[in-house]
């Protein structure tokens, strides 16, 4: 009886996952798009869909072409928390799960639900923040150098990210409650496999062609003393990794996550410029 | 409750008792050169009307604005506070910072979807918009070259309207919606 009620309680989440447009340029309305980039006022689409009555959140998110659906529901908690005596009377303590595939994002202890009572699954802003969080797809970062190919010792490495540096956020709404997390990138910190590492405050410059290829890169660069001769696999291995800040606002409250990092690695082969060198 | 638009039906409520003791004088009628498929009956101008007026004024400055990325102009406080005018000056800021500005205009067409009342008066007005932004388009300062985002479409906009102690109408909030989404 009461399982079915706890069951029936079920409330319907929605999270939208989106994109961050990246630096290139939008439509007049793309800086302010709220599926692209939540902000202060975004919060309408959920306040008026309930003003007319329907349910104020349901269905799906979107990401890269995917879609899933989001839920939560109670279900059966074998035990309660320790640290909470059980209260008297008939009830049961239950779980609540929030997810699109059935497995539990919603991390908080069980609850105690007296038996006949209608569960209305009660959440926070912060609760919902975390399920905002879990479906951030932050994207994954892809390494550009130059010289493109071989580096030269002495000259300088140009080091920058082609993909995996832009501002991504994800919303997850209950009744009442819509809360964005937004994920920014804040540092990219490159390991150049000869003992260096450089920690840059943005993606790098793009090395093109009207620059010169013996300038450093303004912000994001290194230059290798060594040549990669007698390393494992005659190259050093360059790692970068993103450092993300993730905070959330929503329902009239905000706070932060810990950080996010993303990270890849590529190797680079380094050798002896006899011309360079010679100059 | 939700009060659908249909401006020719409220005009019953016209004054705007405001609790100051400001004049109700208002500015006049805003020059609507946006292209809207909105026509409204020349009557005086009821709450809904003022508040249809600034919401696409304030697109209209953001517009104006945009050309030069100017976060600053002065027309885009006159039609929108709080939330609005914030995101609108960001917006500006960013494309300034990236070296970007917008031409064109967005086509817009408002309705009033939920009107509140405070003592009688008409004090919020909600808006639903069907705008299109693919006829507004970025570029790189000072070249013809777009910038080579996504296109523009059509995007459902919702829109909060509130009056002012001084008789006037302000956008206070808005959210844009993807392309595609109305």
């Amino acid at each position: 009886m009461l399982k079915r009620i706890a069951f029936a309680a079920a409330i319907t989440m929605a999270g939208l996952v989106a994109t961050a447009s990246s630096a290139r340029g939008d439509p007049g309305w793309g800086s302010v798009d709220c599926s692209t980039t939540p902000g202060p006022g975004c919060e309408l689409i959920a306040e008026m869909s309930q003003a007319q009555g329907r349910p104020s959140v349901s269905g799906t998110t979107t990401q890269d072409g995917t879609s899933d659906s989001f839920e939560c529901r109670y279900v059966p908690a074998g035990q309660g928390d320790p640290a909470v005596p059980q209260p008297e009377g008939p009830g049961g303590w239950f779980r609540l799960l929030c997810s699109a595939d059935g497995k539990a994002t919603a991390n908080r202890p069980p609850v105690w639900i007296p038996a006949g009572q209608q569960a209305e699954p009660s959440i926070t802003p912060e609760q919902v923040a975390m399920m905002a969080k879990s479906r951030l797809r932050l994207p994954a970062p892809s390494i550009a150098v130059n010289p493109a190919g071989e580096q030269l010792v002495h000259l300088p490495t140009w080091l920058w990210l082609r993909e995996g540096w832009r501002t991504t956020s994800s919303s997850a709404a209950v009744p009442g409650i819509t809360v964005t997390a937004v994920a920014e990138p804040v540092t990219a910190s490159w390991s150049t496999g000869d003992g260096t590492t450089v920690t840059c405050s943005g993606p790098g410059t793009p090395f093109t062609a009207d620059h010169d290829p013996k300038a450093v890169s303004p912000d994001c660069g290194h230059t290798y003393r060594r040549a990669s001769r007698g390393t494992p696999g005659e190259v050093y291995t360059a790692t970068v990794t993103v450092q993300w800040n993730v905070r959330w606002s929503g329902a009239g409250q905000s706070g932060v996550f810990p950080g996010l990092t993303t990270t890849t690695s590529t190797n680079l082969r380094v050798t002896e410029s006899q011309a360079l060198n010679s100059r | 409750m939700t009060i659908t638009a249909r401006i020719a039906t409220i005009l019953g409520v016209v004054a705007v008792t405001s609790c100051s003791t400001g004049s109700n004088s208002s500015p006049p009628p805003q020059n609507t050169s946006t292209s809207t498929g909105t026509s409204f009956a020349p009557l005086p101008d009821p709450p809904e009307r003022k508040a249809i007026d600034a919401y696409l004024a304030m697109w209209r400055e953001m517009a104006a604005a945009g050309e030069t990325s100017n976060s600053d102009a002065p027309g885009l406080a006159k039609y929108a506070t709080g939330d609005a005018l914030l995101v609108i000056k960001n917006s500006l800021a960013e494309d300034n910072r990236k070296g970007m500005v917008t031409k064109g205009s967005p086509k817009s067409d408002p309705q009033v979807t939920n009107v509140d009342r405070s003592d009688g008066a008409v004090t919020v007005v909600k808006i639903r918009d069907c705008g299109d932004d693919s006829a507004w388009l970025k570029y790189r300062r000072g070249t013809n070259d777009p910038a080579d985002g996504q296109a523009g479409g059509r995007r459902s906009i919702l829109a909060e309207v509130k009056a002012q102690p001084d008789g006037s109408w302000l956008v206070t909030r808005f959210a844009v919606q993807g392309v595609g989404s109305c």
